[in-house]
């Protein structure tokens, strides 16, 4: 490349790397949030089962 | 579709677009450098216009919109300026030169920088959200003189590579690869801030109803919060 394939690879490789790390950056933070939301709603669909668990047995 | 026009301009642009009869070979690396100032300028503006209905209709998704179109404007000037500054070592003989498109898109990177630093000073949402859509606003006037730098200064920097109004001065093996790339790097950009929107809104409204029912799978709802 006339001795300017140094350059251009280095140009090319940042770029790819940029937009890798743009890509997976933002997917990785939404499965964060995601996996958090889902967490929260189990945790609160099992604190309600054994709120719920004692009343009934009480009633028997 | 992003990945597709990515990879077919990339492999354009280096192994079959004809080298420039004064700059050599270095000159593909316009092929990223462009794309790459195109769309993180376009970026700005966007935030700019998101900035405008912020601050007049009181949106709540320009604030949102604008959070999302930081971390991508921010990088992809940080990579205009770095190719452009590895094109400029063959070129001009020098790494950087203090030349009036140069200065200009460094301030718009600083511009960048100032919005998001000042999203993360601020805590209460309101007051952060009409600040950044302030600034952003008010930078927009940097556009025009990035575009026109090379027009209204003696600059180093050649003239624009596309225009609206003429034929590209290049011949059609080296602006159509220029073009594959453009449009694959505004492909991408539109990808990554609508996935950081979707991001930030899932953030914002975490306790609310809708968000709750998404992600259950019992018929137990979260209590939310008031109203929603």
């Amino acid at each position: 490349m006339d001795g300017h394939g140094g350059f251009v690879w280095l140009a090319y490789s940042t770029t790819i790397l940029v937009l890798m790390i743009n890509y997976a950056a933002a997917r990785l933070a939404i499965r964060k949030q995601e996996r958090a939301l889902r967490w929260r709603q189990e945790v609160a669909a099992l604190q309600h089962k054994q709120t719920k668990q004692p009343m009934e047995q009480s009633d028997t | 579709m992003a990945v597709l026009l990515l990879v077919v301009g990339c492999v354009w642009g280096l192994a079959f677009a004809p080298a420039d009869y004064q700059q050599g070979n270095s000159f593909r690396i316009m092929y990223v450098h462009v794309p790459a100032a195109m769309v993180s300028q376009s970026l700005y503006l966007g935030m700019g216009v998101a900035g405008f209905i912020g601050l007049v209709w009181r949106m709540k998704l320009a604030d949102v919109a604008i959070a999302a179109t930081l971390p991508l404007g921010i990088t992809l000037t940080a990579l205009a300026l770095f190719s452009g500054s590895v094109w400029g070592r063959p070129t001009w003989g020098s790494w950087w030169e203090w030349d009036g498109r140069t200065v200009s898109t460094l301030v718009m990177l600083f511009l960048y920088l100032g919005i998001y630093a000042l999203r993360e000073a601020i805590a209460e949402t309101n007051l952060r959200a009409r600040a950044a859509a302030l600034v952003a606003l008010v930078g927009t006037v940097n556009i025009p003189v990035i575009k026109y730098s090379v027009e209204w200064w003696n600059t180093l920097h050649q003239p624009a590579s596309f225009s609206l109004t003429e034929k590209p001065a290049m011949p059609a093996e080296m602006w159509l690869p220029l073009l594959v790339m453009v449009l694959g790097f505004y492909c991408f950009a539109g990808h990554n801030v609508l996935s950081r929107m979707r991001l930030e809104i899932l953030r914002r409204e975490a306790n609310t109803r809708w968000v709750n029912e998404l992600y259950t799978d019992s018929e137990v709802a979260l209590p939310t919060a008031k109203g929603t």
